[in-house]
C-alpha cells in the first residue's frame, strides 16, 4: 500500500501517549494501534478529523504517499 | 463473540441442529444398507422404475452400476447434510456472519439444486442396465423424479443465492471492520 501513517511521527512531536490519544478521539487502543501499523483499509472522516483535533495537525501531517517503487 | 440472550439460544439450538444433521446422515445410511441387502425390496424399487409389464434383468452389471448411480443422488443429499453440520456447528461457536456461513450455504443450496438432474440421469441409467438383455426394441429408457426433487431444485436455488448473498454481506462486514 503506497500510503504510510505518519501518526507515530506526529504523537512523537506532540509528546502524547497512544493511550492518551486513544481515549480523546475515542476508539480503543487496539484500533489505533492498527492505524499506527498501517494495517487497516481505510480511515473514517470522523476518526480522522478527531485525531487532527486532538493533535492539532493536518490530514497530510499524518498521511504520506510513497510511489510503489518506494513503498 | 458478542454475549447476549438470543446468540445463547441460536448457539443452543445450533449444536442440537448440527448434531440431528449427523443423525439423518447415519439414518440415510442405514436406510440405504437396509435396501441393498434385501434383495426383494432391490426387485420392487427396479419394477417400480420402470412401466408397468416391461420385462428386465436384475443382472451383476445392473446392480453395481443402479448402486453406483443411486450414490450420486444421495451422495448428494449425504453431502448437504455434512455442509448443514459444518455450519450449525460454527453457529454453536459464535461465528455468524462469517464468509464461510455464506460458502456453506451456496454448497447446501448447490447439493438440492443438483438432486434432480441427478435422479434423472440415475433413473435413466439405471433404466437402461435393467433392460440391456431385452431384446431390440424392448429396452426402456426411463427418466423419472417425482415433485419433491423438483421442490428441492427449487428450494436449493433459492439456498444457493442466500448463501451467496451472505457470503458477500460478510465479506462487506469484514472490510469495513478493518476501518477505523
Amino acid at each position: 500500500m503506497p500510503i504510510n501513517v505518519t501518526l507515530d511521527v506526529m504523537l512523537a512531536r506532540r509528546k502524547m501517549k497512544s493511550k492518551e490519544l486513544a481515549e480523546r478521539i475515542g476508539i480503543t487502543e487496539q484500533n489505533l494501534s492498527l492505524l499506527k501499523s498501517g494495517k487497516v483499509k481505510g480511515v473514517r472522516f470522523e476518526t480522522l478529523a478527531a485525531i487532527c483535533r486532538a493533535l492539532d495537525c493536518q490530514p497530510g501531517d499524518l498521511l504520506e504517499y510513497l510511489p510503489e517503487d518506494d513503498a | 463473540m458478542i454475549e447476549s440472550q438470543p446468540l445463547a439460544r441460536v448457539q443452543r439450538l445450533s449444536r442440537i441442529l448440527s448434531r440431528l444433521a449427523l443423525v439423518f446422515m447415519a439414518l440415510i445410511l442405514l436406510l440405504d444398507l437396509l435396501l441393498w441387502i434385501d434383495r426383494p425390496a432391490l426387485e420392487r424399487s427396479a419394477a417400480m422404475l420402470l412401466p408397468a409389464g416391461t420385462p428386465h434383468d436384475l443382472t451383476t452389471t445392473a446392480l453395481i452400476g443402479g448402486f453406483v448411480v443411486a450414490h450420486m443422488v444421495m451422495g448428494l443429499l449425504l453431502y448437504a447434510l455434512w455442509q448443514a453440520h459444518r455450519l450449525f456447528a460454527a453457529f454453536a461457536g459464535g461465528a455468524i456472519l462469517v464468509p464461510e456461513t455464506g460458502r456453506r450455504l451456496f454448497r447446501i443450496g448447490l447439493a438440492f439444486a443438483l438432486v434432480l438432474p441427478a435422479q434423472l440421469a440415475a433413473s435413466g441409467a439405471t433404466s437402461l442396465l435393467l433392460t440391456w438383455r431385452n431384446p431390440a426394441g424392448s429396452r426402456a429408457l426411463t427418466l423419472s423424479a417425482d415433485p419433491v426433487h423438483a421442490m428441492l431444485a427449487v428450494a436449493g436455488l433459492l439456498i444457493l443465492t442466500v448463501g451467496w448473498v451472505m457470503a458477500e454481506a460478510a465479506r462487506i462486514a469484514e472490510d469495513n471492520a478493518q476501518i477505523v
